[in-house]
């Protein structure tokens, strides 16, 4: 069976280094992207069961791409958790309709918990 | 006199008649017969018990009409004395031998084909025969009927007079020369209030009468006294009192009446009762006495002016006062007071006196000398001129009246031109409207910010220079405020001309109340926030950048953290105890790193609330439970739970409650028990937690929820910025609830904490 795909996207290096150590022991395949301009090609290349997009990303923000792919049929179905360390991202999560939010910093357990729940 | 006449010569004339006729002597006879016949008397014989006529002489025949009676009896003779009496005493008088004299008798006699009324006095005489038996009676009557009419028509006359003078109205009596009471009317009668006895009473009928001072006025100088004694008329009014004790005023009209030698036979006193106009002019009198009263006392200026040259005739004390010792009555106003004629007053006055049309002013301002020799000063005036008039209704002065305001107008004047200066030099937007919201008045600084015409700003006011978002929302809000009567407090952004932008301004509309508590009149100011707010949202822009900057460094350190944990070897104990404590300072870094955020947003009141239903109870383990992993040694007892849903926001409650139970933890070190509780009672929940730690003295009671308060033990550093319970005051207070302290020191605090909740459907 092939490996599941999280695809997540933060402008932080340490953030994506880190999410990878976490989730490649746990069989995931994840990819990862400092930006999120070109979401809908990224999505089509990548294939993945979910994202983890950071709220505060360069160019076009989190919000944006996201709502980017919730207009874009052949993406709109993958599951998207936002990924902050903003006050307001439950608030903001539920505006932009993403399936679940993730507070940084997190603990391990939560971050793992919340893929597994959404992952498609 | 008549009477006597009349019977001595019907008895001479019997006595001779009888005389002759007993001594039968012819001569006599012949003599008699003749004198009988001659006699202007009428005279007749009467014979027998039937009364047959044996004599009646011419005058006689003449009176019954020029029949001849002779031969027949009265009956026959004159049958139209039937029924009038005279038959019965011709019987008597033959029955009895009486005579009989009757004066004016009345008769109804046929004479001249008529019956007619005479009056005759007469003398039926019985005459004897030798034997003394009567024979006949002797007639002897003289027609009186002429006297009798007249004396009739006199008397008529006198009581058509008499009953008029009775009926009079007005009290009227006479008295005759020595002024013994003749005569008086019903109308008198009243007036003395008693029936005067006639020929007794002198001079008048009253009981008593007194002069109008009040003094008693002896009878015999009363007017009516001194007109019979010297002629000479008087008619003071008088009062008098009748027995009954009321008073009357009277004006007597006594008349003399003389007889053809001029002397004085009596009097004649028409008695006028004036009481009631007396009464009327008294009243007139207290009136005028009143007018008099208040004018000299009055508060306000009175003067009248007479005359086409306006001279002062009155003037009262408040008048003078404002005029210090100036000489004013007698005075023309344009003598005594000068300093008028260039202000225009003569010409006022000249009008009111020649037009008749009052004329009226308020606060008028006349510069006037308000001593002898004093320059003029501005002085204000409420005045009125008001023509005079006499009862020809010609004008005859000016009646002034006024007072003086210049005192309240200067504090007028200041109060609104300190207002109206103060309103025009503020610098923001302010203007006010009327208590429905109608738009009165905007101050310059409006117009210059707004750039609106006066006109485009009575009629769309502030709406014209609202951001087109906030106008609906701000429109409702102030229709509320409106309804309810409560201050309007927004941030709203108004458009400026200059430049386009609209600025952020904090507006505040507050209503003006009367002395009963209803708004007269809204105030509203705008004040400039625009530099405020966007510094505002600098610093919440770069505190949220810079929390988040630091919470990314944070969150890859406890990742690591993490990872480095669950990778280290169960063996090494020392490792994973270190890496646990190093996990734990991160949570505290990012717990501090929060809480500095949300002292920057309650500062900036931006705190907001993520309001939903959750599940109090599992809220409240979850904190317990984060509390209870940090604090191994202290023990975290739940005594109460909730089994509701509450309304509220989830993450910031347990943020309160997790701040309570760090704080519990960390002030009571050497304490192990910390209690928590939580009811629902009287639609309110309650939440508490129990410390048996080092307890706040009262004083502090307040000082603990301050931003940057800290409780120092004497040897204890404890950590912290000291703003837990300040945001967790604030979070409660946004729940609509309170947090308060009960403590004593040494035995530990109990915080407590409530919010609202939905009565159960």
């Amino acid at each position: 069976m092939q490996k599941k795909c999280i695809l997540i996207y933060d402008d932080d290096l340490e953030i994506l280094t880190v999410c990878k150590a976490i989730l490649d022991s746990e069989n995931y395949r994840v990819e990862t992207l400092a930006n999120c301009e070109n979401i809908i090609d990224d999505i089509s290349a990548i294939q993945p069961d979910i994202i983890l997009m950071d709220l505060w990303i360069p160019k076009i923000g989190g919000e944006n791409a996201i709502s980017l792919m919730h207009e874009n049929n052949h993406t709109k179905h993958i599951p998207v958790i936002l990924f902050s360390a903003n006050d307001e991202i439950e608030k903001i999560s539920a505006r932009i309709n993403a399936n679940g939010y993730l507070r940084k910093p997190f603990d391990i357990s939560t971050f793992k918990e919340t893929i597994e729940t959404n992952i498609l | 006199m008549e009477e006597d006449s009349l019977t001595t010569s019907a008895q001479t004339f019997n006595k001779s008649a009888n005389t002759e006729l007993k001594h039968s002597n012819l001569t006599n006879h012949r003599m008699l017969y003749d004198i009988f016949m001659q006699s202007p008397a009428m005279l007749c014989i009467l014979q027998g018990a039937d009364h047959t006529f044996i004599l009646a002489n011419e005058p006689y025949r003449q009176l019954i009409g020029n029949r001849n009676p002779v031969g027949k009896t009265i009956r026959e003779a004159l049958p139209e004395l039937e029924g009038q009496g005279f038959y019965e005493i011709l019987d008597k008088v033959y029955a009895s031998g009486q005579s009989f004299t009757g004066k004016e008798m009345y008769a109804k006699l046929y004479r001249n084909g008529k019956m007619e009324e005479v009056y005759v006095n007469l003398n039926y005489q019985p005459f004897f025969d030798s034997e003394n038996k009567i024979e006949g009676i002797f007639v002897f009557a003289y027609d009186v009927t002429e006297q009798v009419v007249a004396r009739k028509k006199i008397k008529e006359s006198q009581l058509k007079y008499r009953n008029l003078i009775y009926g009079l109205p007005v009290a009227l009596y006479s008295c005759d020369a020595d002024g013994f009471i003749q005569l008086y009317n019903d109308a008198a009668v009243k007036l003395w209030g008693r029936k005067p006895d006639i020929g007794k009473d002198l001079w008048c009928g009253s009981w008593k009468i007194f002069k109008t001072n009040g003094e008693p006025l002896p009878l015999d100088e009363c007017p009516m006294a001194i007109v019979l004694k010297e002629g000479r008329v008087s008619n003071m009014e008088i009062v008098i009192q009748r027995p009954d004790g009321s008073k009357r005023n009277v004006v007597p009209h006594p008349q003399a009446i003389y007889d053809i030698n001029g002397n004085i036979t009596g009097a004649i006193n028409t008695l006028v009762d004036i009481t009631e106009q007396v009464k009327s002019r008294k009243q007139i009198e207290q009136v005028a006495e009143m007018v008099e009263r208040l004018y000299m006392n009055a508060p306000a200026f009175v003067c009248t002016i007479k005359g086409p040259d306006h001279i002062f005739e009155l003037v009262n004390p408040e008048y003078q006062r404002m005029y210090g010792s100036r000489q004013l009555l007698g005075k023309k106003v344009i003598d005594a007071l000068p300093e008028l004629v260039s202000q225009g007053i003569i010409e006022k006055l000249d009008k009111v006196f020649q037009t008749g049309e009052p004329y009226v002013v308020t606060e008028k301002l006349l510069f006037l000398s308000r001593d002898e020799g004093k320059e003029p000063e501005p002085t204000y005036l409420n005045y009125s001129y008001q023509p005079m008039y006499d009862t020809d209704k010609n004008i005859t002065g000016i009646l002034v009246f006024g007072y003086e305001v210049t005192k309240q107008v200067l504090a007028k004047m200041e109060g609104e031109e300190n207002l109206k200066l103060i309103l025009e030099s503020l610098p923001q937007i302010t203007s006010t409207s009327s208590a429905e919201g109608t738009n009165i008045y905007f101050n310059k600084f409006f117009f210059d910010y707004s750039g609106l015409s006066k006109e485009e700003a009575a009629i769309n006011g502030w709406n014209a220079i609202l951001h087109p978002d906030e106008i609906e929302e701000v429109l409702k809000q102030w229709e509320e405020c409106k309804k309810n009567g409560q201050d309007f407090y927004r941030e709203i952004r108004l458009k400026r001309k200059s430049d386009g932008i609209y600025r952020w301004h904090i507006s505040h509309i507050t209503g003006i109340k009367n002395s009963k508590g209803e708004i007269i009149q809204w105030i509203a100011s705008a004040t400039d926030i625009h530099e405020q707010k966007i510094k505002e949202q600098k610093k919440d822009e770069f505190l949220s950048i810079a929390s988040h900057e630091m919470k990314t460094p944070l969150t890859s350190v406890k990742a690591y953290l993490q990872l480095l944990e669950f990778s280290l070897d169960k063996s090494n104990e020392k490792a994973k105890s270190f890496t646990r404590k190093a996990i734990l300072s991160v949570d505290r870094l990012k717990d501090l790193i929060g809480e500095l955020l949300d002292v920057s947003k309650i500062q900036n009141g931006r705190l907001n609330l993520n309001i939903s239903d959750f599940d109090f109870n599992e809220m409240m383990d979850e904190a317990i439970e984060a509390i209870q992993y940090n604090a191994p040694n202290h023990s975290i007892i739940k005594t109460g739970e909730i089994h509701k849903l509450i309304k509220g926001d989830r993450e910031r409650l347990q943020q309160v409650i997790i701040n309570l139970l760090s704080n519990a933890v960390k002030y009571s070190p050497d304490s192990k028990d910390i209690l928590v509780n939580a009811f629902v009672a009287n639609e309110q929940l309650t939440v508490s937690v129990k410390d048996k730690g080092i307890g706040i003295s009262e004083s502090n009671f307040q000082k603990i929820f301050e931003r940057y308060y800290r409780i120092e033990g004497q040897d204890i550093h404890f950590q912290g910025l000291g703003i837990g319970l300040f945001i967790s005051m604030d979070i409660i207070r946004r729940h609509d609830g309170k947090l308060w302290v009960e403590s004593q020191p040494g035995k530990g605090s109990s915080f407590y904490f409530t919010i609202p909740v939905k009565k159960e459907k």
